[in-house]
Protein backbone atom coordinates (compact mmCIF):
# COMPACT_ATOMS: atom_id res chain seq x y z
CA UNK A 1 0.00 0.00 0.00
CA UNK A 2 2.73 2.31 0.98
CA UNK A 3 4.32 2.09 -2.30
CA UNK A 4 1.65 2.81 -4.44
CA UNK A 5 1.23 6.33 -4.20
CA UNK A 6 4.43 7.25 -5.42
CA UNK A 7 4.49 4.90 -8.58
CA UNK A 8 1.31 6.56 -9.31
CA UNK A 9 2.45 9.76 -8.54
CA UNK A 10 5.56 9.21 -10.81
CA UNK A 11 3.94 7.52 -13.57
CA UNK A 12 1.57 10.29 -13.93
CA UNK A 13 4.24 12.78 -14.21
CA UNK A 14 5.77 11.63 -16.88
CA UNK A 15 2.17 10.68 -18.59
CA UNK A 16 0.01 12.85 -20.89
CA UNK A 17 -3.02 11.53 -19.67
CA UNK A 18 -1.93 14.19 -16.92
CA UNK A 19 -5.38 15.42 -14.97
CA UNK A 20 -7.11 11.58 -15.27
CA UNK A 21 -4.23 9.98 -13.58
CA UNK A 22 -4.28 13.38 -10.85
CA UNK A 23 -7.44 12.61 -9.76
CA UNK A 24 -6.41 8.87 -9.39
CA UNK A 25 -3.19 10.05 -7.38
CA UNK A 26 -5.81 12.35 -5.62
CA UNK A 27 -7.74 9.78 -4.47
CA UNK A 28 -5.04 7.59 -3.58
CA UNK A 29 -3.29 9.41 -1.37
CA UNK A 30 -7.08 10.51 0.65
CA UNK A 31 -7.38 6.55 1.22
CA UNK A 32 -3.62 5.93 2.23
CA UNK A 33 -3.34 8.64 4.42
CA UNK A 34 -5.61 7.31 7.63
CA UNK A 35 -3.26 4.39 6.76
CA UNK A 36 -0.06 5.53 6.70
CA UNK A 37 -0.40 7.53 9.89
CA UNK A 38 -2.04 4.71 11.83
CA UNK A 39 1.55 2.73 10.91
CA UNK A 40 3.37 5.63 11.81
CA UNK A 41 2.08 5.39 15.05
CA UNK A 42 2.10 1.38 15.30
CA UNK A 43 6.14 1.75 14.06
CA UNK A 44 6.77 4.73 16.79
CA UNK A 45 8.46 2.34 18.68
CA UNK A 46 9.75 -0.01 16.56
CA UNK A 47 11.67 2.44 14.99
CA UNK A 48 15.38 1.04 15.46
CA UNK A 49 14.56 -2.33 14.13
CA UNK A 50 12.48 -1.02 11.54
CA UNK A 51 15.93 1.13 10.74
CA UNK A 52 18.12 -2.45 10.41
CA UNK A 53 15.53 -3.28 8.18
CA UNK A 54 15.80 -0.60 5.91
CA UNK A 55 16.28 -1.40 1.98
CA UNK A 56 17.48 1.94 0.97
CA UNK A 57 17.62 1.14 -2.46
CA UNK A 58 16.17 -1.52 -4.52
CA UNK A 59 17.80 -2.39 -8.13
CA UNK A 60 16.54 -4.18 -10.97
CA UNK A 61 18.88 -4.84 -14.36
CA UNK A 62 18.51 -6.90 -17.38
CA UNK A 63 21.63 -8.68 -18.86
CA UNK A 64 20.87 -8.59 -22.47
CA UNK A 65 20.90 -11.10 -24.94
CA UNK A 66 23.51 -10.85 -27.30
CA UNK A 67 23.29 -12.67 -30.83
CA UNK A 68 27.11 -13.28 -31.26
CA UNK A 69 28.57 -16.56 -32.44
CA UNK A 70 31.71 -15.67 -29.41
CA UNK A 71 29.33 -15.31 -26.74
CA UNK A 72 30.84 -15.08 -23.33
CA UNK A 73 28.62 -13.94 -20.03
CA UNK A 74 30.07 -10.77 -19.11
CA UNK A 75 31.64 -9.95 -15.48
CA UNK A 76 29.14 -7.19 -14.17
CA UNK A 77 30.00 -5.30 -10.77
CA UNK A 78 27.40 -3.02 -8.86
CA UNK A 79 29.02 -0.68 -6.25
CA UNK A 80 28.00 2.27 -4.67
CA UNK A 81 30.62 5.59 -4.78
CA UNK A 82 30.15 8.55 -1.93
CA UNK A 83 30.15 12.63 -3.24
CA UNK A 84 33.89 12.18 -3.52
CA UNK A 85 33.68 9.11 -5.95
CA UNK A 86 35.21 6.63 -3.06
CA UNK A 87 33.42 3.22 -3.04
CA UNK A 88 31.70 2.67 0.11
CA UNK A 89 30.18 -0.64 -0.56
CA UNK A 90 30.53 -3.12 -3.46
CA UNK A 91 26.83 -4.64 -3.96
CA UNK A 92 27.83 -7.33 -6.23
CA UNK A 93 30.77 -8.65 -8.44
CA UNK A 94 29.88 -11.82 -11.13
CA UNK A 95 33.18 -13.29 -12.64
CA UNK A 96 34.98 -15.71 -13.87
CA UNK A 97 38.35 -15.52 -14.14
CA UNK A 98 40.26 -13.16 -11.88
CA UNK A 99 42.59 -12.17 -14.68
CA UNK A 100 39.90 -10.49 -16.08
CA UNK A 101 39.11 -8.32 -13.17
CA UNK A 102 40.50 -5.74 -14.28
CA UNK A 103 37.90 -5.59 -16.94
CA UNK A 104 35.43 -3.92 -14.76
CA UNK A 105 37.95 -0.90 -14.91
CA UNK A 106 36.36 1.20 -12.70
CA UNK A 107 35.08 -1.30 -10.04
CA UNK A 108 38.53 -3.04 -10.02
CA UNK A 109 40.20 0.53 -9.93
CA UNK A 110 38.23 2.08 -6.87
CA UNK A 111 37.18 -1.12 -4.46
CA UNK A 112 38.49 -4.09 -6.28
CA UNK A 113 42.35 -4.17 -6.25
CA UNK A 114 42.08 -2.96 -2.65
CA UNK A 115 39.65 -5.73 -0.93
CA UNK A 116 41.29 -8.43 -3.25
CA UNK A 117 45.03 -7.44 -2.21
CA UNK A 118 43.99 -7.87 1.50
CA UNK A 119 44.46 -10.75 3.33
CA UNK A 120 42.47 -10.00 6.65
CA UNK A 121 39.85 -12.61 7.38
CA UNK A 122 37.13 -9.29 6.92
CA UNK A 123 38.15 -8.45 3.84
CA UNK A 124 38.21 -12.28 2.40
CA UNK A 125 34.23 -12.51 3.96
CA UNK A 126 33.47 -8.95 2.30
CA UNK A 127 35.07 -10.10 -1.14
CA UNK A 128 32.61 -13.42 -0.53
CA UNK A 129 29.54 -11.52 0.43
CA UNK A 130 29.42 -10.01 -2.89
CA UNK A 131 30.90 -12.64 -5.73
CA UNK A 132 29.53 -14.53 -7.85
CA UNK A 133 29.85 -16.47 -10.60
CA UNK A 134 28.58 -14.52 -14.13
CA UNK A 135 25.19 -15.18 -15.18
CA UNK A 136 23.33 -15.57 -17.92
CA UNK A 137 21.12 -13.20 -20.06
CA UNK A 138 18.26 -12.05 -17.75
CA UNK A 139 16.20 -9.70 -15.45
CA UNK A 140 18.12 -9.88 -12.12
CA UNK A 141 17.35 -7.84 -8.51
CA UNK A 142 19.68 -6.29 -5.67
CA UNK A 143 18.78 -4.66 -2.50
CA UNK A 144 20.82 -2.17 -0.36
CA UNK A 145 20.67 -2.44 3.12
CA UNK A 146 22.25 0.77 3.63
CA UNK A 147 25.42 -0.54 4.86
CA UNK A 148 28.79 0.16 3.93
CA UNK A 149 31.64 -2.76 3.65
CA UNK A 150 32.26 -2.28 7.02
CA UNK A 151 28.48 -2.66 8.11
CA UNK A 152 28.08 0.71 8.94
CA UNK A 153 25.29 2.77 7.94
CA UNK A 154 26.27 5.42 5.89
CA UNK A 155 25.92 9.21 6.63
CA UNK A 156 23.06 11.49 4.79
CA UNK A 157 24.74 12.72 2.16
CA UNK A 158 24.90 12.60 -2.03
CA UNK A 159 25.96 8.89 -3.57
CA UNK A 160 25.78 7.42 -6.42
CA UNK A 161 24.74 3.90 -7.58
CA UNK A 162 27.69 2.51 -10.60
CA UNK A 163 27.04 -0.49 -12.46
CA UNK A 164 30.04 -1.66 -14.99
CA UNK A 165 29.55 -4.72 -17.37
CA UNK A 166 32.64 -6.17 -19.76
CA UNK A 167 32.19 -8.68 -21.81
CA UNK A 168 35.07 -11.01 -23.71
CA UNK A 169 35.06 -10.17 -27.42
CA UNK A 170 32.32 -7.61 -26.37
CA UNK A 171 31.84 -4.07 -24.95
CA UNK A 172 32.06 -2.37 -21.85
CA UNK A 173 28.74 -0.49 -19.90
CA UNK A 174 29.14 1.90 -17.22
CA UNK A 175 26.00 3.01 -15.85
CA UNK A 176 25.76 5.89 -12.98
CA UNK A 177 23.05 7.13 -11.13
CA UNK A 178 23.05 9.67 -8.30
CA UNK A 179 20.87 9.95 -5.06
CA UNK A 180 20.83 10.82 -1.67
CA UNK A 181 20.24 9.35 1.88
CA UNK A 182 18.03 9.60 3.11
CA UNK A 183 15.19 9.58 0.61
CA UNK A 184 12.18 7.78 0.06
CA UNK A 185 9.26 7.17 -2.36
CA UNK A 186 11.83 7.86 -5.50
CA UNK A 187 12.14 6.07 -8.41
CA UNK A 188 14.71 6.06 -11.34
CA UNK A 189 15.24 4.47 -14.52
CA UNK A 190 18.62 4.66 -16.62
CA UNK A 191 18.65 3.93 -20.22
CA UNK A 192 20.34 0.32 -21.52
CA UNK A 193 23.51 0.27 -22.55
CA UNK A 194 25.34 -2.70 -24.81
CA UNK A 195 26.01 -4.61 -21.93
CA UNK A 196 24.10 -3.31 -19.53
CA UNK A 197 20.40 -2.43 -18.71
CA UNK A 198 17.78 -0.88 -18.80
CA UNK A 199 18.17 -0.54 -15.12
CA UNK A 200 15.43 0.23 -12.66
CA UNK A 201 16.17 1.75 -9.14
CA UNK A 202 13.68 2.22 -6.29
CA UNK A 203 14.35 4.21 -3.12
CA UNK A 204 10.89 2.54 -1.29
CA UNK B 1 67.93 11.56 -40.39
CA UNK B 2 71.10 9.64 -40.16
CA UNK B 3 73.67 9.81 -37.37
CA UNK B 4 78.12 8.68 -36.78
CA UNK B 5 77.94 6.21 -34.60
CA UNK B 6 80.12 7.67 -31.43
CA UNK B 7 83.95 6.09 -31.95
CA UNK B 8 84.71 6.42 -27.98
CA UNK B 9 81.77 4.32 -26.09
CA UNK B 10 83.80 3.39 -23.14
CA UNK B 11 80.96 5.45 -20.75
CA UNK B 12 78.42 3.35 -22.53
CA UNK B 13 79.63 -0.51 -21.20
CA UNK B 14 80.40 -3.09 -23.37
CA UNK B 15 77.45 -4.06 -25.05
CA UNK B 16 75.54 -0.24 -24.93
CA UNK B 17 76.79 0.54 -28.86
CA UNK B 18 73.21 -0.76 -30.05
CA UNK B 19 70.88 1.84 -30.83
CA UNK B 20 70.26 3.34 -27.64
CA UNK B 21 74.22 5.13 -27.95
CA UNK B 22 72.74 5.94 -31.22
CA UNK B 23 69.72 7.47 -29.95
CA UNK B 24 71.69 9.00 -26.85
CA UNK B 25 74.28 10.40 -29.06
CA UNK B 26 71.39 12.20 -31.62
CA UNK B 27 70.15 13.69 -28.36
CA UNK B 28 73.75 14.65 -27.67
CA UNK B 29 74.00 16.52 -31.51
CA UNK B 30 70.67 18.13 -30.79
CA UNK B 31 71.82 19.13 -27.51
CA UNK B 32 74.47 21.82 -29.15
CA UNK B 33 71.70 22.89 -31.96
CA UNK B 34 68.89 23.25 -30.94
CA UNK B 35 68.81 22.17 -27.35
CA UNK B 36 66.93 18.74 -25.79
CA UNK B 37 63.76 19.35 -27.35
CA UNK B 38 64.74 17.35 -30.38
CA UNK B 39 66.18 14.60 -28.72
CA UNK B 40 65.03 11.21 -29.59
CA UNK B 41 62.28 10.21 -27.07
CA UNK B 42 63.40 6.79 -25.50
CA UNK B 43 60.54 4.87 -24.49
CA UNK B 44 59.25 1.50 -22.21
CA UNK B 45 55.86 0.36 -23.26
CA UNK B 46 54.01 -2.40 -21.11
CA UNK B 47 51.15 -3.90 -22.48
CA UNK B 48 49.44 -4.40 -19.31
CA UNK B 49 49.43 -1.80 -16.80
CA UNK B 50 47.38 -3.15 -14.41
CA UNK B 51 46.64 -6.96 -13.16
CA UNK B 52 44.01 -8.33 -11.25
CA UNK B 53 44.51 -12.37 -11.37
CA UNK B 54 45.15 -14.45 -8.61
CA UNK B 55 48.26 -15.62 -9.71
CA UNK B 56 51.13 -13.56 -11.01
CA UNK B 57 51.14 -12.73 -15.00
CA UNK B 58 53.78 -11.98 -17.61
CA UNK B 59 53.68 -8.72 -19.07
CA UNK B 60 55.43 -7.99 -22.50
CA UNK B 61 56.95 -4.54 -22.86
CA UNK B 62 58.46 -2.81 -25.94
CA UNK B 63 61.55 -0.89 -25.39
CA UNK B 64 62.35 1.34 -28.76
CA UNK B 65 63.53 5.20 -29.55
CA UNK B 66 61.09 7.36 -32.09
CA UNK B 67 59.66 10.22 -32.38
CA UNK B 68 56.04 8.81 -33.13
CA UNK B 69 54.65 7.79 -30.17
CA UNK B 70 54.54 4.89 -29.54
CA UNK B 71 55.68 3.24 -33.04
CA UNK B 72 59.03 2.02 -32.70
CA UNK B 73 62.12 3.27 -34.74
CA UNK B 74 65.39 2.34 -33.00
CA UNK B 75 65.48 -0.69 -30.92
CA UNK B 76 66.81 0.06 -27.31
CA UNK B 77 69.50 -2.09 -25.99
CA UNK B 78 68.15 -4.11 -22.74
CA UNK B 79 71.74 -4.43 -20.98
CA UNK B 80 70.84 -1.80 -19.03
CA UNK B 81 67.24 -1.89 -18.28
CA UNK B 82 66.21 -2.48 -14.35
CA UNK B 83 63.30 -3.77 -13.19
CA UNK B 84 62.23 -2.82 -9.35
CA UNK B 85 60.08 -5.49 -7.38
CA UNK B 86 57.11 -3.92 -4.62
CA UNK B 87 59.04 -5.30 -1.78
CA UNK B 88 62.40 -3.54 -3.11
CA UNK B 89 64.45 -5.97 -4.63
CA UNK B 90 65.32 -7.14 -8.21
CA UNK B 91 64.06 -8.81 -10.90
CA UNK B 92 65.43 -10.40 -13.83
CA UNK B 93 63.93 -10.18 -17.67
CA UNK B 94 62.43 -13.18 -18.93
CA UNK B 95 62.63 -13.75 -22.69
CA UNK B 96 63.84 -10.59 -24.81
CA UNK B 97 64.94 -9.85 -28.30
CA UNK B 98 66.34 -7.01 -29.83
CA UNK B 99 65.58 -6.13 -33.49
CA UNK B 100 66.66 -3.34 -35.43
CA UNK B 101 63.61 -1.00 -34.51
CA UNK B 102 62.24 -2.35 -31.33
CA UNK B 103 63.41 -4.39 -28.05
CA UNK B 104 60.78 -6.48 -26.49
CA UNK B 105 61.42 -8.43 -23.26
CA UNK B 106 58.52 -10.50 -20.94
CA UNK B 107 58.33 -9.56 -17.36
CA UNK B 108 57.15 -12.08 -14.62
CA UNK B 109 55.24 -9.82 -12.43
CA UNK B 110 54.99 -12.26 -9.22
CA UNK B 111 54.99 -10.12 -6.37
CA UNK B 112 51.42 -7.83 -5.56
CA UNK B 113 52.03 -3.80 -5.85
CA UNK B 114 53.93 -1.45 -8.22
CA UNK B 115 56.67 -1.84 -10.24
CA UNK B 116 59.16 0.11 -11.56
CA UNK B 117 61.07 -0.58 -15.12
CA UNK B 118 63.68 1.87 -15.71
CA UNK B 119 66.10 1.79 -18.75
CA UNK B 120 68.93 4.11 -17.17
CA UNK B 121 72.01 5.41 -18.54
CA UNK B 122 74.62 5.81 -16.79
CA UNK B 123 75.52 10.27 -16.44
CA UNK B 124 77.70 10.68 -19.52
CA UNK B 125 80.31 13.60 -20.55
CA UNK B 126 79.89 15.08 -23.59
CA UNK B 127 82.25 18.73 -24.32
CA UNK B 128 81.09 20.49 -27.01
CA UNK B 129 83.36 22.58 -29.28
CA UNK B 130 84.14 24.11 -32.60
CA UNK B 131 87.10 25.25 -34.57
CA UNK B 132 88.31 25.84 -38.00
CA UNK B 133 87.90 28.52 -39.97
CA UNK B 134 84.52 27.44 -40.90
CA UNK B 135 83.71 27.11 -37.35
CA UNK B 136 82.18 23.68 -37.21
CA UNK B 137 80.71 22.03 -34.50
CA UNK B 138 81.89 18.87 -33.00
CA UNK B 139 82.23 17.14 -29.78
CA UNK B 140 84.27 14.72 -27.91
CA UNK B 141 82.54 11.81 -25.13
CA UNK B 142 84.74 13.26 -23.05
CA UNK B 143 84.38 15.35 -19.17
CA UNK B 144 85.79 18.66 -19.03
CA UNK B 145 89.54 17.21 -18.25
CA UNK B 146 90.05 14.27 -20.74
CA UNK B 147 88.97 16.61 -23.19
CA UNK B 148 91.52 19.01 -22.49
CA UNK B 149 94.44 16.22 -24.01
CA UNK B 150 92.13 15.61 -26.74
CA UNK B 151 90.54 18.95 -28.10
CA UNK B 152 92.53 20.92 -30.98
CA UNK B 153 94.27 23.53 -30.52
CA UNK B 154 92.25 26.44 -31.98
CA UNK B 155 89.35 24.74 -30.11
CA UNK B 156 86.40 27.63 -29.27
CA UNK B 157 82.87 27.20 -27.10
CA UNK B 158 83.94 24.79 -25.04
CA UNK B 159 81.49 23.42 -23.24
CA UNK B 160 80.74 20.08 -21.28
CA UNK B 161 77.74 18.47 -20.31
CA UNK B 162 76.78 16.07 -18.25
CA UNK B 163 74.10 14.31 -19.40
CA UNK B 164 71.50 11.79 -17.56
CA UNK B 165 68.69 9.82 -19.61
CA UNK B 166 66.34 7.27 -17.73
CA UNK B 167 63.32 6.09 -19.02
CA UNK B 168 60.73 4.48 -16.67
CA UNK B 169 57.41 3.11 -16.80
CA UNK B 170 55.32 1.01 -13.60
CA UNK B 171 52.87 -1.85 -14.07
CA UNK B 172 50.33 -2.92 -10.52
CA UNK B 173 49.23 -5.97 -9.62
CA UNK B 174 46.64 -5.68 -7.56
CA UNK B 175 46.86 -2.48 -5.24
CA UNK B 176 49.19 0.19 -5.75
CA UNK B 177 51.86 0.88 -3.71
CA UNK B 178 54.49 3.13 -2.77
CA UNK B 179 58.29 1.50 -2.62
CA UNK B 180 59.10 2.30 -6.09
CA UNK B 181 58.42 5.55 -5.88
CA UNK B 182 60.68 6.46 -2.61
CA UNK B 183 62.99 9.03 -4.10
CA UNK B 184 66.98 8.01 -4.21
CA UNK B 185 67.77 11.96 -3.63
CA UNK B 186 69.53 11.53 -7.28
CA UNK B 187 69.21 13.42 -10.39
CA UNK B 188 65.46 13.77 -11.90
CA UNK B 189 62.94 12.09 -10.02
CA UNK B 190 59.49 11.66 -10.01
CA UNK B 191 57.12 11.39 -7.52
CA UNK B 192 53.13 11.40 -6.10
CA UNK B 193 50.88 12.89 -5.70
CA UNK B 194 49.14 11.12 -8.08
CA UNK B 195 50.31 7.37 -8.36
CA UNK B 196 51.39 5.99 -11.82
CA UNK B 197 48.65 3.73 -11.38
CA UNK B 198 46.44 5.65 -10.65
CA UNK B 199 45.63 7.98 -13.59
CA UNK B 200 42.41 8.23 -15.27
CA UNK B 201 41.20 10.50 -18.39
CA UNK B 202 39.53 13.48 -17.65
CA UNK B 203 40.70 13.68 -14.17
CA UNK B 204 43.27 15.97 -12.91
CA UNK B 205 46.80 14.64 -11.98
CA UNK B 206 49.53 15.84 -10.09
CA UNK B 207 53.08 14.44 -10.55
CA UNK B 208 56.05 16.20 -8.52
CA UNK B 209 59.16 16.49 -9.50
CA UNK B 210 62.41 16.40 -7.86
CA UNK B 211 66.46 17.20 -8.35
CA UNK B 212 68.65 15.38 -5.72
CA UNK B 213 65.51 14.98 -3.57
CA UNK B 214 64.44 18.52 -3.39
CA UNK B 215 61.43 20.08 -5.90
CA UNK B 216 62.51 20.89 -8.86
CA UNK B 217 61.21 24.25 -10.67
CA UNK B 218 61.08 25.21 -14.26
CA UNK B 219 61.46 20.96 -15.53
CA UNK B 220 60.38 21.32 -19.24
CA UNK B 221 57.85 18.73 -20.18
CA UNK B 222 56.20 17.50 -22.87
CA UNK B 223 53.45 15.49 -22.64
CA UNK B 224 51.87 13.58 -25.29
CA UNK B 225 48.61 10.86 -25.59
CA UNK B 226 49.75 7.56 -28.05
CA UNK B 227 48.83 7.33 -31.62
CA UNK B 228 50.41 10.59 -32.73
CA UNK B 229 50.81 8.20 -36.18
CA UNK B 230 46.72 7.87 -36.22
CA UNK B 231 46.13 11.69 -36.15
CA UNK B 232 47.40 15.59 -37.40
CA UNK B 233 47.58 16.99 -34.82
CA UNK B 234 50.03 15.64 -32.27
CA UNK B 235 48.28 16.67 -29.37
CA UNK B 236 51.87 17.47 -27.35
CA UNK B 237 51.43 19.47 -24.17
CA UNK B 238 54.28 21.91 -23.08
CA UNK B 239 54.25 22.78 -19.90
CA UNK B 240 56.83 23.38 -16.56
CA UNK B 241 56.61 22.38 -13.21
CA UNK B 242 55.55 24.95 -10.53
CA UNK B 243 58.01 26.22 -7.74
CA UNK B 244 57.08 23.41 -6.15
CA UNK B 245 57.87 20.86 -8.70
CA UNK B 246 54.38 19.92 -9.19
CA UNK B 247 52.85 19.09 -12.45
CA UNK B 248 49.48 19.79 -12.80
CA UNK B 249 47.47 18.22 -16.26
CA UNK B 250 44.62 16.65 -16.89
CA UNK B 251 45.16 13.74 -19.98
CA UNK B 252 41.98 13.78 -21.66
CA UNK B 253 42.95 10.90 -23.65
CA UNK B 254 42.67 7.19 -22.70
CA UNK B 255 45.31 4.98 -22.96
CA UNK B 256 49.58 5.55 -22.56
CA UNK B 257 50.96 8.85 -22.78
CA UNK B 258 54.38 9.91 -22.90
CA UNK B 259 56.10 12.25 -20.54
CA UNK B 260 59.60 13.91 -21.26
CA UNK B 261 60.76 15.95 -18.72
CA UNK B 262 64.67 17.78 -19.18
CA UNK B 263 65.69 19.87 -16.62
CA UNK B 264 69.31 21.47 -17.86
CA UNK B 265 71.09 23.71 -15.03
CA UNK B 266 74.86 25.23 -14.46
CA UNK B 267 76.92 23.56 -12.26
CA UNK B 268 80.26 24.16 -11.23
CA UNK B 269 82.50 21.05 -11.47
CA UNK B 270 85.87 20.45 -12.66
CA UNK B 271 84.73 17.90 -15.25
CA UNK B 272 81.34 20.03 -16.65
CA UNK B 273 79.93 22.92 -16.96
CA UNK B 274 76.42 22.01 -16.86
CA UNK B 275 74.26 19.16 -16.83
CA UNK B 276 71.08 18.02 -18.07
CA UNK B 277 68.49 15.31 -16.42
CA UNK B 278 66.31 13.72 -18.97
CA UNK B 279 63.60 11.42 -17.74
CA UNK B 280 61.09 9.76 -19.74
CA UNK B 281 57.86 8.20 -18.50
CA UNK B 282 55.38 5.93 -20.08
CA UNK B 283 51.88 5.90 -17.77
CA UNK B 284 48.62 5.00 -18.56
CA UNK B 285 45.47 7.21 -18.32
CA UNK B 286 42.43 4.41 -17.51
CA UNK B 287 38.93 5.00 -18.83
CA UNK B 288 36.66 6.78 -16.45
Amino acid sequence: MFLTVPTILLRSIGSAAYTKRFCLMIASILICLPLMAGQAIANADSSAKKKADEKPLDITFTLPEIATGQYQRPYVAVWIENSKGKSVKTLAVWHGDKKWLKDLRRWWRKAGRYIESSSTPADKALSDSFTGATRSPGRYSLSWDGLDDAGQPLADGDYQLVLEAAREHGSRTLLKQKFKLPDTNTRFRIKAGKELGPVEIVQP
Amino acid sequence: MSYKLPMKLKHWGKKAVGVTALALSAAAINLSVAGLAQAHPVWLLPHEFNLSGDKGEWVTVDASASHTIFSPDKALSLDRVAIFTPEGGKQRLGSYFKGQRRSVFDLDINQAGTWKLAADRAPIYFTFYTHGKRNAKKRLFADKQAAQAQLPEDAKNVVTKLISVSAVSYITWQAPSQKVLELKNKGLELAGPTHPSDVVAGDEVSFQFFIDGKPAANVNVELTPHGTKYRNDRLMQKLKTGKDGLLVFTPEIVGPWYLSAQLERDIATDKADSESHMLYMTFDAQLP
